[in-house]
C-alpha cells in the first residue's frame, strides 16, 4: 500500500515536472495577458489624462505632437493658491473623516465579530447601509437634518429650549458626514480579517498572562494591521473623491475641495479640463505617495491567520457591558441610518421642505405621493433603472474574475512582472471620477468598433476604476490563506487551475463575494464617469438622479434616491442569501 | 445715492441697444407642419436630443411634443454646460455625435461649434428679435430670465428692484446667490448687474453678506426651505414650485430682466434630419413658445410674445440680453473681479 502510494506520487511528481518544463513559458504569457488588458482599462485613459494636463486643448479633437507638451498648464495650476487652499481644505477634510471613519468601523467590526452582543446580525447589516446612499443623497439628507436655520435638530432643539445649534454647513459637519458614511469601508475590510483570525493566537497571548486589553493591542489589531491600513487608505482616498457631500455641506460655508473646485472647472462653460486634469494630476500625486506609504507599513511580514485547522473565531463574554455595545451599536445605527432615512422619507413625501417648526412636521395634509407619482410618470426612471442593475451586474462579473485573477497572481504567485501589475491597478484610485471620465471618453472613443455608445463602455470603465477597491478588498482575503492549504492540493495532484478552484475560491469565498458585492454598488452609485459614457439608450440611475437634483427638485430627487436604497438593500440581502447558501454547501471550511 | 445710481444706470442702458421690450400683443398662429414633413418624421421614429435644460422640464415639452406627433419617441441625453459641449466636441471629430439635436444654454459656446450644423431656419424666422440671434443655423428654443425669488411665509416685506437688494435690511446672509463663475446663465446676470446696475453695484451687494451657491437647484430649495430668504433664480425654477404651492415667490424687477436665450441647432450628422427639424419647428412656433411661457415659466425670444408672459408685464418690463461678443471678452476679467468682489475662491 505504502510502495504503491511512493510510486503514485513520484510519478506525479514526474509528471509535474515534465508539465513545469512544457509550460515555463506560461507565466509570461499570463503576466503579459494581465498588462495588455490593463494597459487598455488604465495605463491608455491615465496617459491621455497626462496629456491633457500638458496641452490647452481637447487631445482627441485637436490632436496633440509631442512639441505641444508642456508643463506651463501644470505649473500654472500648481502655483495657484487656490489649488493648494483647496488641497488643505481635503486633506483635513478627508483625514478627519477617516480617522473617524477607522474609530467607527473598527469599534463596530469588534462589536459585530468578536463579542456577544444580543442581535449583532441584524446590527451588522444595518450599519452597513450607509454605503447604499450616494454621497450627493447623504449630503442633501444631512443639509435637511442640521443645516443652521432650518435644520430638522435645530427646530428640535429650539422646541425643547436649548440653546445649542448644529450647524453642518462647515468644516465639521463634512468630517462628520465623511465619517459616518465611510465607517462601512473601514468596518467591511477589518470584519473580514478579524472573521478570518484564528484564535489561538489570542489564546495563546491569554495563557502568557496578556489581559484582555493588551491582547487587543498587542496580538489582535497589529494582526488585522494590513486590512485597518488598507481600510483606513481605501477611505481616504474614496473620500477625496467625494463631490456631493462637499458639494451641499461645503459650498454654503463657501469650503471649497479639491472635487468641487474639479467639478467647477468641468461645469465653467467653456470647462477648463486641461486645468481639470492639472488638478486631478495633483490629487494622484498625493495618493500615490499614500499608496507607497501603505505598502512600506506593511511589506515583509506576515499576516497569514488562516491556516489548515480549524478554527472558529472567540466571541468575547461581555457580560452585563454587552448591553453597553448594544447601546453603542444602536446609536451608532440610529444617526447614520435612522435619522438620514427619516429626512429622506420627510423630503420625498412632503410637498414641500417649509417646515416652520416641530408641529408643522406632523402636519399631514403636507404629504403626498405627488413625487412618486412624478418619478414613476417620466419614462426614463424605469428605463434608467433597468440599465443600472444590467450595466452593475456586468461589471461586478467582468470586474470580479479580473480583480480575482490580479489579485491571486499578486498575492499567490511568483509571476514575473507581478509588481508591476500591482503598482498599475493601483492608478485610478487617485483619479478624480469626474476626470476620469473624459479621459475614458477621450480614450476609447477613437477605438474602431461599436464599443462607445454602448453598456460595455459603462462597465469597462466602471471595472478599470474600482478595480484597485475590489482587488485590495480581494487581496486581503487572500492574503490570509496559509500557502499550506494549496501546497496540501499541489501535492495530491491537483494543477493551478484545480486548486485554485477547489482549495482558493471557496476559502476566498466570502472576499469574493464581498468584492462583487461592493463592485456592483459601486457601479450603481458611480457618477462621474457615468456623465460622459452613457448614450442615449444607456442612462442609468446616477446621471438621472443628478437631473433631478441639478433641476432643483429635492422631492423627486429624495423619492428615487428611496426607490435606489430599497433595491440596493434587497438586492444584496438576496446574495448575501445566495452567497450564504453556496459556501454551506460548498467546500467544508475547516480545512 | 440713489440718484447718482439712477443716472449710472441710465447711463449704461444708452451705451446698450440690448435692452428690448415685447411688441404689441397678437395673435397666436397655429403650427401647421407641412404632412410631408410630418411623415418623414414619423418615418424616422426617433429623435436624440442632446440638451443642457433640466431632464424633468424637457420631459414634459417631450410629452407635449409626443401628443401632437406620436410615433416619434424622443430619447434625451443631458448634461450640464460645460460637460455636454465636451461631450459634443469630442464625439463630433470621431464621427460618432448621436444628436440630431443640440439645445445650450450658452450660445457663444455653440457657435464655436457652427461649423457642425446644419443650414436651418423656422418657418417664423422673421418672428425673432434679432440681438437674440448668434448665426443663422442656432435658433433659441427656450429663453429662461432672471428673477428675485423669495420665501413668502418668512418674507413680509419683499425686495421690488435688483438695487433693493443692497439694502441694510437684508443683510447678514439673507440672501442667497449663485456664484458666477458657474456657467453662462449666471455670468449673465453678472454682466447685467455691472452693465447695467453699475460698478458699485457689486461690493454693495457683497456687503450684505450674500450665501454663495455652485448652482440654482440648491439654492431655490434653500429659499423654500427658508434656509435663504431671498434669491435671484431663473423664473423657470420658481414657477413650477409656486404653481404647485410651495412658498416662494418672485418678480422680474424694474431696471431689467436679463434673458438667455439658448443656442439649438441640428448637426449635419443628424440621422433623424426630418423629426429634428419638425422638433426645432415646433419649439419655435407661436405653439411651442406658449408652451415654454406658460407652463415653464420662461420667456421667449420672439419680438412679439403669443401670450403674456406670466408676471411680467410688456407694457413696463424691460427684457436685457447681453452683447455676444462682450460675452467672450469681459468673460475673464470681470468673473475674476466678481470673484473678488464676493470673496469667492475659484
Amino acid at each position: 500500500m505504502d510502495a504503491q502510494a511512493t510510486s503514485l506520487a513520484m510519478g506525479g511528481a514526474q509528471t509535474k515536472q515534465h508539465t513545469a518544463r512544457t509550460y515555463s513559458w506560461l507565466p509570461w504569457a499570463w503576466a503579459a495577458l494581465l498588462i495588455v488588458v490593463l494597459a487598455f482599462l488604465i495605463i491608455y485613459p491615465t496617459t491621455m489624462l497626462l496629456i491633457g494636463a500638458l496641452t490647452t486643448g481637447n487631445p482627441v479633437v485637436d490632436g496633440y505632437q509631442l512639441s505641444d507638451l508642456s508643463i506651463a498648464n501644470f505649473l500654472t495650476v500648481a502655483a495657484n493658491p487656490n489649488v493648494a487652499s483647496a488641497l488643505l481644505n481635503s486633506l483635513i477634510a478627508c483625514g478627519g473623516g477617516t480617522l473617524l471613519a477607522v474609530f467607527i468601523g473598527l469599534s463596530f467590526a469588534w462589536v459585530v465579530v468578536r463579542t456577544n452582543t444580543p442581535w449583532k446580525g441584524l446590527i451588522a447589516s444595518a450599519g452597513m447601509l450607509p454605503l447604499f446612499v450616494p454621497p450627493l443623497v447623504a449630503g442633501v439628507a444631512w443639509a435637511i437634518l442640521g443645516s443652521p436655520k432650518t435644520g430638522l435638530i435645530n427646530l428640535l432643539m429650539a422646541k425643547m429650549g436649548l440653546p445649542f445649534r448644529v450647524d453642518l454647513y462647515s468644516m465639521t459637519g463634512m468630517i462628520f458626514v465623511f465619517g459616518i458614511y465611510y465607517a462601512p469601508y473601514v468596518y467591511m475590510f477589518t470584519a473580514a480579517a478579524l472573521r478570518n483570525m484564528d484564535p489561538s493566537l489570542e489564546e495563546a497571548a491569554e495563557i502568557s498572562g496578556a489581559s484582555a486589553t493588551r491582547t487587543m493591542a498587542t496580538v489582535t489589531f497589529p494582526l488585522i494591521m494590513p486590512a485597518i491600513i488598507s481600510g483606513l487608505l481605501l477611505s481616504f482616498i474614496v473620500m477625496l473623491g467625494i463631490y456631493g457631500i462637499p458639494a451641499v455641506l461645503g459650498s454654503p460655508a463657501n469650503i471649497n475641495l479639491l472635487t468641487t473646485y474639479i467639478f467647477a472647472l468641468t461645469a465653467w462653460s467653456p470647462p477648463q479640463y486641461n486645468t481639470a486634469a492639472s488638478v486631478a494630476v495633483i490629487l494622484m500625486i498625493v495618493t500615490g505617495v499614500l499608496v507607497y506609504l501603505q505598502q512600506k507599513a506593511i511589506s515583509g511580514r506576515s499576516y497569514t491567520t488562516v491556516a489548515g485547522k480549524a478554527f472558529r473565531p472567540r466571541a468575547l463574554n461581555l457580560g452585563p457591558w454587552r448591553f453597553l455595545t448594544l447601546g453603542l451599536a444602536i446609536l451608532y445605527i440610529f444617526i447614520v441610518v435612522v435619522l438620514p432615512t427619516l429626512a429622506l422619507i420627510v423630503a420625498a413625501f412632503r410637498k414641500f421642505l417649509f417646515i416652520r417648526d416641530i408641529p408643522a412636521l406632523f402636519d399631514m395634509s403636507q404629504y403626498s405621493w405627488i413625487h412618486f407619482n412624478k418619478m414613476f410618470d417620466n419614462p426614463l426612471t424605469l428605463q434608467s433603472i433597468y440599465n443600472s442593475m444590467y450595466v452593475g451586474i456586468l461589471t461586478a462579473i467582468v470586474g470580479g474574475i479580473l480583480s480575482f485573477a490580479i489579485g491571486y497572481t499578486i498575492t499567490r504567485t511568483q509571476t514575473p512582472g507581478r509588481r508591476i501589475i500591482d503598482v498599475i491597478t493601483t492608478i485610478p484610485v487617485a483619479i478624480p471620477g469626474l476626470v476620469i471620465g473624459v479621459a475614458y471618453l477621450w480614450a476609447w472613443i477613437a477605438l474602431p468598433g461599436g464599443l462607445y455608445g454602448t453598456f460595455w463602455i459603462l462597465a469597462l470603465a466602471f471595472v478599470a476604476r474600482f478595480l484597485p477597491d475590489t482587488v485590495k478588498a480581494l487581496s486581503t482575503s487572500l492574503m490570509q490563506l496559509h500557502k499550506e492549504l494549496e501546497e496540501a492540493a499541489w501535492v495530491c495532484g491537483r494543477g493551478m487551475l484545480g486548486t485554485i478552484g477547489t482549495i482558493v475560491l471557496p476559502l476566498a469565498r466570502p472576499g469574493v463575494v464581498a468584492g462583487m458585492t461592493l463592485l456592483f454598488i459601486l457601479a450603481i452609485r458611480e457618477l462621474g464617469s457615468s456623465l460622459f459614457l452613457y448614450s442615449s439608450g444607456t442612462m442609468v440611475m446616477a446621471v438621472q438622479l443628478l437631473g433631478y437634483y441639478e433641476g432643483g427638485n429635492i422631492g423627486i430627487t429624495a423619492a428615487f434616491s428611496l426607490v435606489q436604497m430599497v433595491l440596493l438593500a434587497v438586492l444584496i440581502t438576496f446574495t448575501n442569501w445566495l452567497s450564504r447558501g453556496a459556501a454551506e454547501g460548498g467546500v467544508v471550511k475547516t480545512g | 445715492m440713489m440718484t447718482l445710481n439712477r443716472r449710472h444706470a441710465l447711463g449704461s442702458l444708452a451705451a446698450l441697444t440690448l435692452i428690448a421690450k415685447y411688441g404689441p400683443a397678437r395673435a397666436a398662429k397655429p403650427f401647421q407642419a407641412p404632412a410631408s414633413l410630418v411623415d418623414a418624421a414619423k418615418k424616422e421614429g426617433e429623435l436624440i436630443l442632446y440638451t443642457a435644460a433640466f431632464p424633468e422640464v424637457m420631459q414634459d415639452t417631450i410629452t407635449l411634443f409626443n401628443k401632437r406627433f406620436p410615433g416619434i419617441k424622443v430619447r434625451m441625453v443631458r448634461a450640464s454646460g460645460g460637460q455636454l459641449i465636451t461631450r459634443v466636441r469630442t464625439e463630433a471629430s470621431q464621427n460618432k455625435l448621436e444628436a440630431d439635436i443640440l439645445d445650450h444654454s450658452d450660445r457663444a459656446q455653440v457657435k464655436s461649434l457652427e461649423e457642425l450644423f446644419a443650414d436651418y431656419a423656422p418657418p417664423n424666422a422673421a418672428d425673432y428679435m434679432p440681438q437674440t440671434l448668434v448665426s443663422p443655423k442656432i435658433w433659441p428654443t427656450i429663453t429662461p430670465a432672471w428673477s428675485i425669488a423669495w420665501n413668502t411665509e418668512l418674507v413680509k416685506n419683499p425686495p421690488k428692484t435688483w438695487w433693493d437688494l443692497t439694502k441694510p435690511e437684508y443683510g447678514d446672509g439673507k440672501i442667497g446667490q449663485v456664484i458666477a463663475p458657474s456657467g453662462g446663465t449666471t455670468w449673465t446676470r453678472a454682466m447685467f448687474e455691472r452693465q447695467v446696475l453699475g460698478e458699485d453695484y457689486w461690493p454693495k451687494l457683497a456687503a450684505n453678506k450674500t450665501k454663495l451657491y455652485p448652482s440654482g437647484a440648491p439654492l431655490s430649495d434653500a429659499v423654500v426651505r427658508g434656509e435663504i430668504l431671498i434669491a435671484p433664480l431663473i423664473f423657470n425654477i420658481v414657477y413650477p414650485k409656486k404653481v404647485a404651492g410651495a412658498p416662494i415667490d418672485a418678480i422680474y424687477p424694474k431696471e431689467g430682466v436679463p434673458i438667455i436665450p439658448y443656442g439649438s441647432a441640428i448637426p449635419k450628422s443628424a440621422r433623424h434630419p426630418n423629426a429634428a427639424r419638425l422638433w426645432m419647428d415646433w419649439m419655435l412656433s407661436d405653439e411651442g413658445q406658449e408652451h415654454s411661457l406658460r407652463d415653464q415659466g420662461n420667456m421667449t425670444s420672439l419680438k412679439t410674445p403669443p401670450i403674456a408672459p406670466p408676471g411680467f408685464d410688456p407694457k413696463v418690463d424691460k427684457l436685457w440680453a447681453p452683447d455676444a461678443k462682450q460675452f467672450e471678452s469681459l468673460h475673464a476679467a470681470w468673473l475674476e473681479d466678481w470673484n473678488k468682489a464676493f470673496g469667492y475662491r475659484q
